[in-house]
């Protein structure tokens, strides 16, 4: 007894010790804000030089000014937005190791670019550029920087940003092997004519061109001068690297190239080639160490938010930066109205949820069927009109959702069976059962991108006859006692449909009821988001449950170009290898304007639904979220653009005395009538 | 003691190096993605020249160069070898996802796994023995029924998903205990007593969920050594001797009661450590669990190490101290 007792006491003491312990803890979580360093101190770099070339005086010029503003001239500045991220950030660089996080979106969205798109009418409108033009060649793409344009620092955005941007993306020092490919391959160089003129230099003549040299500064007087280093790459990246330096190749590399070239055309048939032999060249490279040296720092900014502190693995707070140089602008002005806008780590979206229904987030997603048809269907804030259900059709690219059949697969192959398999999925059935009729169904593979998108193409609907009579034609004519189809040879009618996200289960499940029906066994096949990716891409699927992320033009080539297939590691899941499809996907990629590649577009898409590797499945043409009323938005409420209320657009505002209001009616639990607890905006719904 | 801690190191060492979607092939997954992402990333808006490169293959160079990044050679036994050295010279590493030193992320996260450890186990001790102790006193009444219920109803629910019922109704519906974290944001602007107050409102739910399971098993372990221990003949002797009942029970039984609790001891210190990864994902605290389980996620293997390596070690003190526990309660076992 004693014993006990004395343990017990150990115990309690122990607890009192570690509480008043914790209680008297300063700086508990470690927040750590933006330091601040004064114009003054900052030491500006050697700038780069000026080109050689002229100016040309021949341009035509464009400045994106005459386009409609699309924000609220009503909106008022103030207020915290809060919301939510699932995990946090592994570090704030944007570019190297790990970079590649959600979080990274909300970084990104306040860098500015040299242009950007108008949300409705998808033409260029102004950035950090005041102006832009085309050589008449379409490979070079003159701008002139606004010269109000500043950096939250204070300094002025140069010419030497976008060089130093260029450059930084080509060094070694960032570990991000894809941006050194594309800074190296997509660009070829960047003029500069002065302080705020430069010419972005393309390699080849292309569409949009604008676009695709509308390039973001990187702060060089933030990041410093680049340093020149020796590094060891294979030989033919070595000498296109050489080339990209505008540097000549030196006399022992070219003799090696020649002696590696002579040894691979030596080599005979049947022997291994030689392995490209690795030389060193000097490039230019970013300070030592500093992928590790910036994880935590925090770059200036040209756009209206930057992080002003955070406390590591709980929130980041981003701050308004109050004399934004672009705040009067035609297409900024009345935007970015929040001052701050916080994130909190909430892991579990239960508890995002709960915390939601309190009023300690302004906004929850309310995209899924489940939450919109059942957990958000009642809401106690909604009824006494604290709280609105929005529902708002967009206009804009969708990703891609499909269902890909590997056509490596002896089986898949033959194109009837597959028109079988494509008859026999009842995905209306899915969408009306399993989605709550919600989401769309898709009738080709790139679906809002405007004229881009096939008018009239229809995806293969459910139709139990042409099933039967296809699966027949491939020889799928008996049925076993299992209900399941069989052939000569004994080979069931039974496939694997892999995919990654558990909560697909019941859509596929769905698909798989219906297709038991007409004897067309789906087997379900699901692991981990990795390892399911990892199948995929090294084709080792029978039938790949999917989708793609949406660009702002059709993309083919990747996943239905022949140079992919039958290779592992791409992403042609379908394996399809068409010399018709391929050969219009190389037109496509290289036409320049636009009705032929709007054409070339249509036919592909043609093409492909004659085809069959793969069927399209569904979209979602909208954003749906439930909103706190304090959180105003226009009287158009978003763009066809728009990816919620609150997003990078930044249309929205917080009515600060609302919300103090509504707190208050929330304590005495009084009701207000005058808003519509939902609202349904169809203003964009089906093609334009 | 020290094979179990190679034997362990060894196995989830080589586990994490053949579990698909380490650090070299999220970059190669980065690289595949790239073609429909890195469009807005790179010029205002999109481009289609860039599927060219998704092909997913990383040169030797841009491999070696990451791998370096991530002390990972081809040689897994080096590796290991490597990473043992550096460790038992007290270097846990740097963490992949978040670049910061493995012992500073588990220094700031021991505090509030030492908070719920020592008052959970307080409350376990201060709570089953008594609770027990009366269950076997009173065994097969009513009241020993009745708890009998409730014990193994709250055994039967997982903490994690009583976590999630809690946080509903207490914390969403009824409003009268906060919807998770350690404490509250304004912590830091509140007093001593508001501070205590703010930790213990915090930590109600939470240590609801990390007592229910241990409850039972604690309960019915006392519960039957006492009834064992009631009936030996030691006990009847005593009584026959004329010893009081209450002192019978209280001084020689419910003492040798103790001893399979204590060597349970030991192992309720890979409590404090361990945490619970689930009840703290629920709660949204930032705890030595949360960490394993995120850094197992994520594939961070020099997170997934360290914290292995200090569990190991822990739980092998757990032991040692078991050891001294028995030795303390039990006459029996003396240390020479």
């Amino acid at each position: 007894m004693k014993k006990y007792l004395t343990v017990v006491g150990f115990l309690f003491f122990a607890s009192i010790l570690t509480i008043i312990l914790l209680a008297a803890r300063k700086n508990t979580f470690l927040r750590e804000t933006r330091e601040n360093i004064s114009i003054a101190d900052i030491k500006r770099p050697k700038p780069f030089p000026i080109c050689d070339e002229q100016w040309p005086t021949d341009l035509v010029w464009h400045n994106g000014m005459d386009q409609d503003i699309f924000s609220d001239p009503k909106a008022t500045k103030g207020g915290t937005w809060n919301t939510s991220l699932t995990s946090f950030p592994p570090n704030f660089r944007q570019v190297g190791p790990d970079s590649n996080s959600g979080f990274r979106g909300a970084m990104d969205d306040n860098d500015l670019g040299l242009v950007d798109v108008h949300p409705v009418t998808q033409k260029l409108i102004p950035a950090l550029a005041k102006e832009w033009a085309i050589s008449k060649d379409r490979t070079i793409v003159y701008f002139k920087i606004d010269p109000d344009a500043k950096w939250d620092d204070g300094m002025p955005v140069i010419a030497d940003d976008f060089i130093f941007r260029l450059k930084a993306m080509r060094s070694p020092g960032i570990v991000a092997p894809w941006y050194n490919q594309y800074y190296s391959t997509m660009v070829s160089d960047i003029l500069k004519f002065d302080k705020h003129k430069i010419a972005v230099k393309l390699p080849s003549p292309m569409a949009d061109t604008v676009l695709k040299a509308a390039m973001r500064p990187l702060p060089y007087h933030y990041y410093g001068e680049l340093r020149e280093i020796r590094k060891k790459y294979p030989l033919s990246r070595a000498i296109s690297y050489l080339k990209r330096d505008n540097k000549e190749v030196p006399p022992n590399i070219l003799k090696i190239k020649d002696e590696y070239e002579s040894s691979v055309t030596s080599a005979k048939e049947g022997e291994k080639t030689p392995k490209e032999p690795s030389v060193e060249i000097t490039v230019e490279d970013v300070e030592a160490n500093w992928v590790k040296n910036h994880n935590w720092k925090i770059q200036p900014r040209t756009g209206p938010y930057n992080i002003s502190s955070f406390i590591k693995g709980k929130e980041v707070t981003f701050e308004r930066n109050k004399n934004w140089w672009a705040k009067d602008k035609k297409y900024y002005k009345n935007r970015y109205n929040v001052d701050q806008i916080r994130y909190t780590v909430i892991r579990d979206t239960n508890l995002a949820f709960e915390k939601f229904k309190l009023g300690q987030l302004d906004q929850f997603a309310l995209l899924l069927p489940n939450y919109w048809h059942s957990k958000a269907k009642y809401l106690d804030p909604v009824d006494r009109g604290y709280m609105q259900k929005l529902w708002f059709y967009t206009q804009k690219p969708e990703g891609s959702s499909q269902i890909s059949f590997n056509l490596d697969h002896p089986r898949l192959k033959d194109k009837n069976l597959r028109l079988g398999i494509i008859y026999a999925l009842n995905i209306q059935n899915m969408l009306d059962t399993v989605l709550y009729g919600d989401y769309e169904r898709s009738e080709t593979f790139h679906e809002g991108y405007g004229e881009y998108s096939h008018p009239t193409l229809k995806a293969r609907r459910f139709n139990p006859q042409k099933a039967i009579e296809y699966f027949n034609k491939a020889g799928y004519t008996k049925i076993a006692r299992d209900g399941v189809r069989i052939n000569d040879k004994g080979e069931i009618l039974s496939f694997k449909i892999l995919y990654a996200a558990p909560f697909h289960t019941q859509r596929i499940l769905a698909l798989q009821n219906e297709a038991k029906k007409l004897g067309l066994h789906l087997e379900l096949d699901n692991f981990d988001t990795t390892a399911v990716f990892k199948a995929m891409l090294n084709k080792e699927h029978e039938i790949a449950w999917h989708g793609w992320g949406a660009g702002l033009r059709p993309q083919y080539r990747g996943q239905f170009h022949q140079s992919f297939a039958h290779k592992k590691q791409n992403n042609n899941l379908s394996n399809l290898d068409d010399d018709e499809v391929s050969q219009m996907i190389d037109e496509y990629r290289f036409a320049l304007d636009t009705p032929t590649r709007v054409e070339l577009a249509h036919k592909i898409e043609e093409r492909l639904f004659e085809l069959a590797p793969a069927v399209p499945t569904y979209k979602v043409p909208y954003f749906r979220q439930g909103l706190w009323r304090w959180v105003k938005y226009p009287p158009f409420i978003a763009t066809p653009s728009n990816d919620m209320i609150m997003d990078a657009y930044g249309l929205f505002w917080i009515d600060v005395e609302l919300q103090k209001e509504i707190r208050a009616k929330m304590t005495k639990k009084e009701i207000i009538y005058d808003i519509p607890p939902l609202i349904k905006n169809t203003r964009y719904k089906g093609a334009p | 003691m020290i094979p179990t801690f190679l034997v362990i190191t060894i196995l989830v060492y080589f586990l994490c190096r053949t579990v698909p979607g380490g650090p070299i092939e999220r970059e190669k997954e980065r690289m595949m993605m790239a073609q429909l992402e890195e469009g807005a990333q790179s010029s205002g808006s999109y481009n289609d020249e860039l599927d060219k490169f998704a092909t997913g293959e990383l040169s030797d160079e841009d491999k070696a160069e990451l791998m370096a990044q991530y002390n990972i050679s081809d040689n897994a036994w080096a590796d290991y070898f490597a990473w043992l050295g550096r460790t038992l010279s007290g270097d846990l590493g740097v963490s992949a996802t978040y670049n910061e030193p493995v012992s500073k992320l588990v220094i700031n996260r021991m505090p509030i796994s030492i908070f719920y450890g020592v008052i959970s186990m307080f409350f376990i001790y201060g709570i089953c023995v008594p609770l027990g102790v009366l269950k076997a006193l009173k065994n097969e009444s009513l009241s020993d029924n009745i708890s009998s219920f409730f014990v193994f109803v709250a055994y039967a629910i997982p903490g994690y998903a009583f976590g999630a019922i809690l946080l509903v109704y207490f914390a969403g519906q009824w409003q009268l205990f906060p919807l998770g974290n350690f404490v509250s944001d304004h912590y830091d602007s509140l007093g001593f007593w508001g501070k205590i107050y703010d930790l213990l409102h915090h930590a109600v739910l939470p240590m609801s969920c990390y007592l229910i399971g241990s409850f039972a098993f604690m309960t019915m372990l006392v519960k039957n050594t006492m009834l064992d221990n009631l009936s030996y003949d030691y006990i009847r002797t005593a009584l026959a001797k004329g010893v009081p009942y209450r002192k019978a029970v209280f001084k020689h039984a419910l003492d040798n009661s103790l001893i399979p609790l204590a060597t349970h001891f030991g192992n309720s210190i890979s409590i404090i450590i361990g945490g619970s990864f689930l009840i703290e994902t629920v709660f949204n605290i930032e705890g030595f669990g949360l960490l394993g389980f995120n850094s197992l996620e994520s594939r961070d293997y020099e997170v997934v190490m360290g914290v292995l390596a200090i569990s190991c070690i822990l739980q092998m003190v757990g032991n040692l101290l078991s050891d001294i526990c028995v030795a303390y309660i039990d006459p029996r076992v003396k240390f020479d």
